[in-house]
């Protein structure tokens, strides 16, 4: 068989010239052009009339051959996991959808069956979709199709299973029903129910339409097709890696977020615009835009910049009428850009059931601000975070961590990859996380995201030796993953001894960098970041010397690079908490109870602010550092010496008072604000000055009330309020005190103001209780202020139906402080409430004792406040010889009063110890 | 062993007749590996997929990095000759079995779908393509390149120095020239609801 020789140029023969010719003029002129071109060759004729036919028949057998052949693939009984199909139901740009039942035979459940043929599937891609139908598994909600399964097909195809929707298109449904305007919103609604149970379960649909909700016989909606969509859309670094770019085919453009349209990340904010499309659709019965071309540019114009007219505007609808508000809410949830949307789907829901309802609708209010912050000085964004999240978890973090190992590997080398790996150590895992707290319930999410974070970082960090950008990238990665794996938000779910494991590798690759580059200051920074996030998390793993060990050391790195040249004011600052936060560990209660080490690293961290404001007075966290700073400091002193803390808090009042408007109004330094104005009341109240004190803690507490109210949900805002009314009552307690106060004529008006705080207290305590279920302090708090209240009812003479209160919450604060974890907190709260539980037979006198006992141990004998309430223990118990004694190294704590202080509480009572001895 | 694959496969492009059964027992057995593979598929295995084995296996072969561009041509060509013998061999061992049963039908390509892998067609196209041979062997030379090895049109373009217009128009009329040897009654088709 000799090869086949290749003309350069083939010459048809005549037959097959002809031939050609033939097929390319129309049908019905064929037989005209044949007659003339044959001329009356017969042969000729016969033969090209034969080959048109077989060439007619040939396409069309074939093309019935690969349709019968598709349908073969698929034929009844054709096995799929567990699954039996029995019909084709549709077929889509993904592959085919069939009906199918489980074959068990245990029960008839009507399954729905897609096929996605992928002949070119990877094995990274079967590992996003994997991860992703774990994640779909868990979306159980009676308005969501359920995912069942899913998995591969013998032959190769993935496959998922969900329940079988029997019904037709919410707009169909609509339609068919003549539905009214409220019946609509109705629908609507539950709608917005099921997407937003997926929200919170880090779920986007990005393919919300009519076509993907089918309303059953019975009204009930079931939305479809969660998570298919996502298995394609690429990111970033899918296009870098060669996946193929599919993104503009897998959404339906009608119904697509401009972000959609522009490839920008999709997060929940596009579900919500997707959502207004299809309330107005419901209730206008046309698209609020119409698309003709389908172009890209022609999407970009309609859907990023043309605005929507009002739905009420070009409504079809015969027997309803769209009102303003209506439209508002709709072109609210159409707005172009994310953030001027609703923020939640929920939101979106509120406002419909307000206006079903006949409330006012917050779409009409104009712009209000969310105002967002915390008291730390680590600000996150827990909204922008929100948003962040459910972009990567669709991206899935693991893919994108899997494309940066592709990228390492296979591209250029440093570009893609440290780009991904910069991304997600600086923001997507951190805000990440912040995103999954926010989000009740997502514990599970969080595990799985930690696993194969880890996973893959390891498989990275086996690659990476000797590169030295690639290294520090690895170590943030960790140092974010330590950060994770140790701030735990649902109790018991931290894991300290992983996060201490990530942190160390982390250590370990920076270290490798600074022992290469000495002057390395970005491996420095890397480096001392690390260290300082272990001696965190050694903290909460209750090892205060390894913590003050590795603070220590984070600390000497930053004055490594401070040394250095190219100091900036955001280093210093950086290099300052660090000093802070060492400072904390010093000043622990149950830890080194130094307070003049801790105080020392405050003056050094103020030092730092100072140094930063010289390099740049306009930057703002240096002008704010200061005041936290003498708070801290304050702070270190008011149990023992409260004149000098006054000054501390008068300076730091003084530092916020110095602000600029604008900062001033800022929620931070709003509750800055107030927290200075409560302890330097505080203070007053300590030196048994209630007259300046009251007005203080009065203002304190209108600013703090205000931001309750201001938001419901704030917890931190009601543990502020709880703590002043605590501080305020613990004034009005000690104004009637005998011991402490001079004038026992004012004693049943103090008493009587002292129980008023408490009462509030208590209510806010509550408050605190609902929001943050199965957290046990704020149970011992109602406890404490329980006790105190008693005691104060009883001096006052209304002993009846307090005695049985106080002693369900005498059992309360046993059952917590006699735990074997309890902190000196947990202990001062039982004790100083036990002390003074009336009447005096509910006091378990020995019990006390031992628990005063474990405070005093647990502070090394290093707090002069623990020692007080052992001696009042003592005392009480009629051992004041023992008293006496423990009251003495309890004063011999105390600094010398400078002359001119007003003695302090602490003192008085310790004093009042001796002289009844 | 690879060296005298060069110098065959040489010879063979210079039109020595012998070369090529001298040729086939050193490349059959490791074509037929990657055949197995594609039957086993039993379905279009992605030209992707076909094309980069073949090439794959045409490195190992010449033991060397990279190819010079006619002897990949060359050994394209004779790798869907090769393909093609294995293709009949397997439908000739099915064919007692294939029989009357009620065996997938697994078409060749999805342009060439009335032929299945393993069937009697499969055993019937060979008879016409040598038939076709003898008039028109550059198209069965595309036939072979296209639905036997998987080349994409462009890629059999690529490898016959043509145009894919050229591939898919010559295509368009082999396919016609073959179903009409194989099926003697194509009006039958047409009719056919």
């Amino acid at each position: 068989m000799p090869p086949n020789p290749v003309p350069p140029d083939p010459v048809p023969d005549p037959a097959e010239r002809i031939f050609h010719d033939l097929l390319d003029v129309p049908r019905d002129q064929r037989e005209a052009t044949l007659q003339r071109r044959c001329a009356g060759d017969t042969t000729l004729m016969a033969e090209l009339r034969s080959l048109l036919e077989a060439c007619e028949a040939e396409e069309l057998f074939g093309s019935r051959i690969v349709r019968e052949a598709r349908s073969a693939a698929a034929h009844p009984g054709r096995l799929i996991g567990p699954y039996c199909l029995d019909s084709l139901i549709g077929r889509g740009g993904m592959g085919a959808v069939y009906l199918a039942h489980r074959d068990d035979g245990q029960f008839e459940q009507q399954v729905a069956i897609k096929l996605i043929d992928m002949p070119l599937a990877t094995d990274l891609f079967r590992e996003r979709f994997r991860l992703e139908r774990q994640i779909l598994a868990g979306l159980v909600h009676p308005y969501i199709a359920h995912m069942l399964d899913g998995g591969v097909a013998e032959t190769g195809e993935l496959y998922l299973a969900m329940d079988f929707v029997d019904g037709v298109s919410i707009q169909r449904f609509c339609e068919e029903n003549s539905l009214s305007l409220r019946d609509r919103l109705a629908l609507f609604l539950k709608v917005c129910g099921a997407v937003q149970f997926a929200h919170q379960n880090l779920v986007i649909h990005r393919d919300l339409k009519p076509d993907n909700i089918l309303v059953a016989a019975d009204g009930t909606p079931r939305l479809l097709d969660f998570g298919t969509a996502k298995l394609v859309v690429p990111t970033d670094s899918d296009a870098a890696s060669g996946f193929t770019q599919l993104g503009l085919q897998a959404f339906t453009p009608q119904y697509a977020s401009p972000e959609q349209v522009l490839g920008d990340p999709i997060t929940t904010a596009s579900d919500i615009y997707s959502l207004g499309v299809l309330l107005y659709l419901l209730l206008a019965r046309v698209l609020p835009y119409e698309l003709k071309e389908f172009t890209t540019a022609e999407m970009l114009r309609v859907i990023c910049t043309d605005v929507p007219p009002k739905p009420s505007s070009v409504a079809t609808m015969s027997h309803f009428t769209i009102d303003a508000d209506l439209d508002a809410i709709i072109l609210k949830a159409l707005r172009k850009e994310p953030q001027q949307r609703y923020l939640t789907v929920d939101q979106f829901a509120a406002d419909i059931q307000a206006w079903i309802d006949g409330r006012p609708v917050s779409a009409c209010r104009g712009n209000w601000s969310y105002i967002a912050g915390k008291f730390v000085r680590r600000n996150k964004v827990p909204l922008a975070a929100a948003a962040l999240l459910l972009v990567s978890i669709m991206a899935g973090i693991a893919g994108v961590l899997w494309q940066a190992h592709v990228a390492n590997r296979e591209r250029q080398r440093a570009e893609a990859r440290s780009q991904d790996l910069r991304q997600l150590s600086n923001s997507l895992l951190s805000e990440l996380d912040q995103a999954l707290k926010d989000i009740p319930g997502s514990t599970g999410a969080q595990k799985l995201l930690v696993s194969r974070v880890l996973e893959h970082l390891d498989r990275m960090a086996a690659d990476a030796q000797g590169d030295r950008q690639t290294q520090l990238d690895l170590a943030r990665a960790y140092t974010s993953l330590g950060g994770v794996q140790g701030d735990a938000y649902e109790q018991n779910a931290a894991d300290t001894p992983g996060a201490l494991k990530s942190l160390g590798k982390a250590i370990a690759l920076a270290q490798a960098v600074v022992d290469a580059h000495p002057s390395d200051t970005e491996a420095l920074r890397v480096l001392a970041t690390a260290v300082e996030d272990r001696g965190e998390v050694l903290t909460t793993a209750g090892n205060p010397e390894n913590s003050i060990a590795a603070l220590k050391s984070a600390v000497q790195t930053y004055d490594r690079i401070l040394a250095l040249p190219g100091v900036t004011a955001p280093l210093l600052l950086e290099a300052s908490t660090a000093n802070q936060v060492l400072g904390d560990e010093y000043c622990e209660d149950a830890g080194m109870a130094d307070n003049a080490a801790g105080i020392a690293m405050y003056r050094r961290s103020l030092a730092m602010d100072e140094r930063a404001l010289s390099l740049d007075p306009t930057y703002m966290p240096a002008r704010r550092g200061p005041g936290y700073m003498h708070l801290h400091i304050g702070n270190a002193q008011i149990d023992e010496d409260s004149p000098r803390a006054r000054e501390e808090f008068r300076i730091a009042l003084k530092v916020v008072e110095a602000l600029p408007a604008q900062e001033l109004a800022k929620l931070n330094t709003l509750r800055l604000h107030a927290v200075l104005v409560r302890k330097i009341a505080v203070a007053l109240a300590d030196v048994g000055d209630y007259t300046t004190a009251a007005p203080l803690f009065a203002q304190s507490l209108a600013i703090y009330r205000k931001l309750a109210e201001a938001d419901p949900k704030d917890t931190r805002a009601f543990g502020d309020l709880k703590r002043v009314l605590d501080d305020a009552a613990t004034a009005s307690e000690a104004a009637a005190d005998p011991v402490l106060a001079a004038k026992p004529g004012q004693r049943q008006q103090n008493l009587q103001t002292a129980a008023a705080f408490l009462q509030e207290e208590a209510a806010t305590i509550r408050k605190l209780i609902a929001l943050q279920p199965g957290n046990d302090d704020p149970a011992q708090e109602v406890a404490n202020v329980q006790v105190r209240l008693g005691a104060i009812q009883y001096a006052l003479g209304q002993p009846a139906e307090t005695e049985a209160v106080s002693r369900a919450a005498i059992a309360v604060l046993q059952r917590i402080a006699m735990k074997s974890n309890a902190s000196p907190r947990n202990l001062d709260l039982s004790v100083s409430a036990m002390l003074r539980a009336e009447p005096a037979s509910l006091r378990n006198r020995q019990q006390i004792i031992a628990m005063a006992e474990r405070g005093v141990a647990l502070t090394h004998r290093k707090r002069a406040y623990f020692l007080l309430e052992l001696a009042q223990a003592l005392q009480a118990d009629g051992q004041p010889k023992q008293a006496d004694a423990i009251a003495r190294e309890g004063i011999a704590l105390l600094d010398p009063p400078r002359p001119g202080d007003p003695p302090t509480r602490i003192r008085k009572l310790l004093l009042a110890v001796l002289i009844t001895h | 062993m690879d060296g005298e694959i060069t110098v065959l496969l040489t010879k063979w492009k210079d039109g020595e007749p012998d070369a090529f059964d001298q040729l086939v027992p050193l490349v059959y057995p490791r074509l037929r590996e990657l055949a197995a593979s594609y039957i086993r598929r039993e379905r279009d295995p992605g030209v992707m997929q076909a094309t980069s084995l073949v090439h794959e296996l045409y490195l190992r072969l010449l033991g060397q990095k990279k190819a010079d561009w006619t002897d990949r041509a060359h050994f394209y060509t004779f790798s869907a000759k090769i393909m093609r013998m294995i293709l009949i061999d397997h439908a000739r061992g099915n064919h007692a079995q294939r029989r009357g049963g009620h065996a997938e039908h697994v078409p060749l390509s999805d342009d060439m779908a009335w032929v299945g892998i393993g069937s009697v067609e499969m055993i019937e196209l060979s008879r016409a393509l040598d038939e076709f041979a003898a008039i028109d062997p550059t198209k069965v030379q595309m036939v072979e390149l296209r639905y036997f090895l998987g080349c994409t049109a462009d890629e059999t373009a690529d490898l016959m120095h043509l145009s894919k217009a050229t591939i898919d128009r010559d295509l368009k009329y082999a396919r016609a020239w073959l179903f009409r040897r194989i099926q003697p009654d194509p009006a039958a088709i047409l009719t056919r609801p």
